[in-house]
């Protein structure tokens, strides 16, 4: 049994606000193992990119600051790393692309000094030889004339292209795992699916892992081999990508599934989730989902009145179960290698507490969503 | 404070346990200002001491204060240090509010004579301002509205008046304008004389040298207006230009002529400090920048409460209006709310 | 390249001619007979047309216009010298304090924005913002009479004014008024580069060379610092003109016999020959300014180009 390349374990961030201390990440723990895609999936505000940056401890603080938790790479716990250390891992064992390619490059700088920057960093080159090795990025994710392109600002490329330079600075140096924060969502749908399948391609090139954050279902299922769903600060999910798409068992996950409109599907009016994502300021108690959750409601219908309780939103009142009002669930291994955060999932309480890992590549080509 | 990415930054929503989200009903965004300002207790504060000097100022036009800035209240006429008590000519001692900045070189009251001084900051900052936004928004609005020829000449003329150095432009013209009215004054001064002094000369000069901000960033705001939407369905349904400028464009641009007059007046109560060291805006009624001009030379010789005075009225009218102004342009800013 | 600077300088001639327009509007048509002004109205109307001769003002209003144009400015009044003469006289005073004084205040409002960006939400930023708050609050006047008291009379570290030719003692008499002027101009400037310098600590490029492993300290003088240098010259720009006129309150306190002080001189003694020349000249210095700016913008900016 391998060992996985990152490991979280518990990891908890908060944030100091003029509204009090919030907490976009809460006791969040997975595993990547080298060479493995891992999809973090959920909508905008549910804390999965400060959980990414979190990673790389670029979270500024104040007025962020981990709370808790482990961040362990290959065994070494990154958050007890000097500043120094930290740095010495940051574009070399682990790199990151973003999702805004326009401005998350400088725009007063050629994007060769920029790759450039980065080669010098990590290795013992002239600058000559840091040239040498940038054009051969360029040219490994695929841009055509890298000795020319090379000198160019990057007010004079396509947002594709900047993107492209975006992933040869992250691997100029060869990192074992590479953070992927929406990297195609600022991107024209056409150049999304080639900029993915650049990143496959040099992940089965280079072995390395990729965690990558979106909040697109479609790439999830064409990209990931193991996926998590973030909901309000917490994973209520993980599995296998097949797993989750053949057997969701989290009622978040069923909803965002039922969300997606089909091919061929007839229907009226487009399914949503009732509701909206709430506010870290407030989050509700217990399931932070209960307030918006279909199997609660309907779980409450056939319990007696004392184990229930009453939730008001706008426009109606209805009843849950108060385990689901009061008790905030945890990621549990529901399943042979599914892990769940549901109460009212079969023998839920009973089932083992173990931290997300799964080595796992994808088997199965998903059927178009 | 910091919202650290898109995903922190969400709507306003009220919430407890098990109730779900609920969206306020938007505000305008004067009003959210006004609450903003309001509600922190800095600003606040600000808004009083602004308050106050206006309050003050107003009084300057009642009798109360003609005797008082005149009469010298020393026995040799001449300076005297602040002082809680005064000895009256009839013998009694008092406390004397009129002592408490000290004596002026004709031993007149500072403590009257720089609450004065407020008249002489309003006057100036309220015509003042009044002559220059009108010019600045008027301009901006044609030049950003209609385009064409009529933009390209009021792009030439603020381009021009911009070339000139403010300072430099502000002073020429005072002089120009006070040497024609010290050569063309008649026997008895005129009405306007009296409540204005002979600051007519510094606030003409201010009003039509300082437009140039305004009209630029309004133009700017026009241009951007202007093809949205909203103006696009006004024509679309007929309405006339006049129309438009006023009822649509107009309002939208209220927000750059607040911020521009808060930060306005600080420059304006500043030039006159100047403008009185100069000789310019010569006023037999007192200023705080004349009076700090007239004991400038004294303060070697340990006369300091008259510059002080002076000073520190100055100081604290323009820290409030400062805090004020950025306060103002952080509430009034539409791109520091929401939408990233 | 040239052929943007010649359009530059082309695009710049109505302006010029603008300048000239406002000069001349100002003296020729809104102020009164200069030579009243001057003389007043005692003397005799000889007396006064011979003064208006040698003002030139009873020429025609458009040869005026065009004089105005090629820089022939009748002699000053007062020290019956020609504008020229008491340019090259003065205008090397002026820079002399004003140069070192720009410089230098640039680089601290520059260090210091930095530093507070760096240390930004902390102690530093906002004590550091709130005393430059307060420093532009204060009436310049104060400020440089404060000085004079607190240097010149109090400790006796410098003279309270004066002025002499010959480097070393000028710069004896230099130093206060150098000094005065960078503190009282820090404020505004402070505050001002905060801000820029928080938006581009803010910006996206930021965190990519964090990610890559580039140090904090990296960050803020290659990245950060390269893009502030923008604004930089756009700012520098916009306070230039202070750099002439923000000598008038300076020279007359301090006694120096600069540009500034001249100004102050002629608009006392109705010299009206000079406040004209100091007026159209350092307008025309600044406008030739605006363009190097211009040029200087399409360098450091590779974003903008020569279009």
């Amino acid at each position: 049994m391998a060992k996985p390349l990152l490991e979280l374990r518990n990891l908890t961030v908060g944030f100091d606000t003029n509204r009090g201390e919030i907490r976009p990440v809460q006791n969040v723990s997975f595993s990547i193992f080298p060479g493995q895609t891992l999809a973090i999936v959920g909508e905008s505000g549910c804390g999965k990119s400060v959980t990414a940056l979190s990673i790389l401890r670029l979270i500024p603080s104040p007025p962020g600051k981990v709370l808790g938790g482990q961040v362990l790479l290959e065994g070494r716990d990154l958050l007890g790393l000097s500043e120094r250390e930290m740095r010495a891992v940051r574009g070399k064992d682990i790199a990151m692309i973003f999702q805004e390619p326009m401005t998350s490059l400088n725009p007063v700088f050629t994007v060769g000094e920029q790759i450039v920057e980065a080669v010098r960093l990590h290795q013992h080159v002239s600058v000559k030889q840091a040239y040498q090795i940038a054009e051969e990025a360029m040219h490994d994710v695929g841009i055509a004339d890298p000795g020319k392109r090379v000198h160019e600002y990057p007010h004079r490329l396509s947002g594709g292209m900047r993107q492209r330079i975006m992933i040869a600075m992250a691997l100029s140096c060869q990192p074992k795992l590479l953070i992927a924060d929406e990297p195609t969502t600022a991107l024209d749908v056409t150049i999304q699916s080639q900029i993915l399948e650049l990143l496959r391609k040099l992940q089965r090139e280079k072995g390395m892992s990729i965690l990558l954050i979106t909040h697109d279902l479609g790439v999830v299922a064409e990209n990931a081999d193991t996926v998590g769903v973030m909901y309000a600060s917490r994973l209520t999910e993980f599995a296998t990508v097949e797993d989750l798409f053949d057997h969701p068992l989290h009622p978040y996950t069923e909803g965002l599934f039922r969300s997606v409109p089909k091919l061929g599907q007839r229907s009226e009016r487009l399914v949503t989730i009732p509701g909206a994502v709430p506010n870290p300021a407030r989050f509700p108690s217990g399931c932070k989902f209960h307030p918006r959750c279909p199997r609660a409601r309907q779980a409450a219908s056939g319990t007696p009145a004392q184990n229930v309780v009453q939730v008001q939103v706008p426009g109606e009142k209805f009843a849950v179960p108060a385990t689901c009002a009061r008790d905030e669930p945890v990621l549990r291994e529901v399943a042979v290698g599914h892990w769940a955060a549901c109460h009212l999932i079969d023998s839920f309480a009973a089932a083992p507490l173990t931290t997300p890992s799964l080595e796992h590549r994808r088997t199965v080509i998903a059927e178009a969503i | 404070m910091t919202e650290f990415s898109d995903q922190i930054i969400l709507p306003e929503q009220g919430q407890s346990a098990g109730v779900a989200v609920s969206l306020e009903s938007p505000r305008s965004l004067g009003g959210e200002a006004w609450r903003r300002i309001v509600r922190k207790p800095a600003t606040f504060i600000c808004l009083i001491v602004v308050a106050a000097y206006v309050c003050v100022s107003l009084l300057t036009f009642t009798p109360i204060f003609d005797k008082r800035i005149e009469e010298p209240l020393s026995a040799d006429k001449s300076y005297a240090p602040p002082a809680l008590h005064h000895t009256w000519p009839d013998g009694t001692t008092t406390l004397a509010p009129a002592c408490w900045f000290g004596l002026d070189f004709e031993g007149r009251s500072v403590f009257w004579r720089v609450l004065y001084g407020t008249r002489t900051a309003l006057l100036i900052t309220v015509f003042a301002s009044a002559i220059s936004l009108s010019i600045g928004a008027a301009l901006g609005l044609l030049a950003g509205y209609f385009g064409g020829w009529i933009d390209d000449l009021i792009t030439w003329l603020f381009s021009t008046v911009s070339s000139i150095p403010w300072l430099l432009m502000v002073i020429a013209l005072a002089w120009v304008i006070q040497n024609n009215q010290s050569l063309n004054a008649g026997a008895a001064p005129s009405r306007l004389e009296v409540i204005f002094g002979g600051t007519t000369s510094i606030i003409l000069a201010l009003g039509f040298t300082d437009w140039v901000g305004l009209c630029r960033l309004i133009r700017g705001e026009v241009l951007r207006l202007r093809d949205l939407d909203f103006v696009v369905a006004a024509r679309a349904i007929g309405l006339g230009h006049g129309r438009i400028l006023f009822r649509h464009i107009l309002p939208n641009t209220f927000h750059l002529v607040i911020i521009t007059f808060s930060l306005g007046a600080v420059s304006y109560v500043q030039v006159e400090v100047i403008l009185a060291f100069l000789g310019l805006g010569v006023t037999s009624k007192p200023s705080w920048g004349r009076m700090i001009d007239d004991s400038k030379l004294e303060l070697l010789r340990g006369v300091w409460w008259e510059v002080t005075a002076a000073t520190v009225a100055i100081f604290i009218l323009c820290l409030a209006l400062n805090i004020l102004g950025d306060a103002l342009r952080d509430a009034l800013d539409p791109k520091l709310h929401g939408a990233r | 390249m040239w052929v943007y600077i010649v359009r530059r300088l082309l695009l710049s001639i109505p302006i010029l001619l603008g300048i000239v327009a406002i000069t001349f509007l100002l003296f020729c048509f809104i102020a009164p007979d200069p030579a009243v002004a001057y003389a007043g109205k005692q003397k005799t109307p000889e007396q006064l047309a011979a003064i208006r001769h040698q003002l030139g003002t009873d020429q025609p209003k458009w040869e005026q216009f065009v004089n105005i144009l090629t820089f022939q400015f009748p002699l000053s009044l007062r020290y019956r010298e020609s504008v020229w003469t008491l340019f090259r006289l003065k205008a090397p005073v002026s820079l002399a304090i004003q140069a070192p004084a720009f410089f230098i205040e640039l680089a601290l409002q520059m260090a210091i924005a930095l530093f507070v960006a760096w240390k930004r939400a902390t102690f530093w930023d906002y004590g550091i913002t709130f005393i430059s708050v307060l420093g532009i609050s204060v009436p310049a006047l104060s400020l440089y009479l404060a000085a004079q008291w607190i240097f010149g009379g109090w400790l006796q570290w410098f003279p309270v004014a004066g002025w002499s030719p010959g480097f070393f003692y000028a710069l004896h008499y230099a130093v206060l008024p150098i000094l005065v002027s960078v503190i009282v101009g820090l404020g505004g400037g402070v505050r001002f580069y905060r801000t820029i310098a928080l938006e581009e600590i803010n910006a996206d490029y930021v965190r990519t060379a964090h990610a890559k492993g580039v140090s904090q300290s990296e960050v803020l003088f290659t990245h950060v610092l390269r893009n502030l240098m923008i604004p930089v010259v756009t700012q520098t720009i916009v306070t230039l003109p202070l750099l002439f006129t923000g000598a008038v309150l300076l020279e007359r306190l301090f006694q120096i016999p600069g540009f500034g002080n001249l100004l102050v001189d002629a608009i006392h003694s109705q010299d009206q020959p000079v406040v004209m020349f100091i007026t159209y000249s350092t307008s025309v210095i600044y406008l030739v300014m605006l363009i190097v700016t211009d040029i200087l913008y399409t360098l450091v900016d590779p974003r903008v180009s020569l279009q």
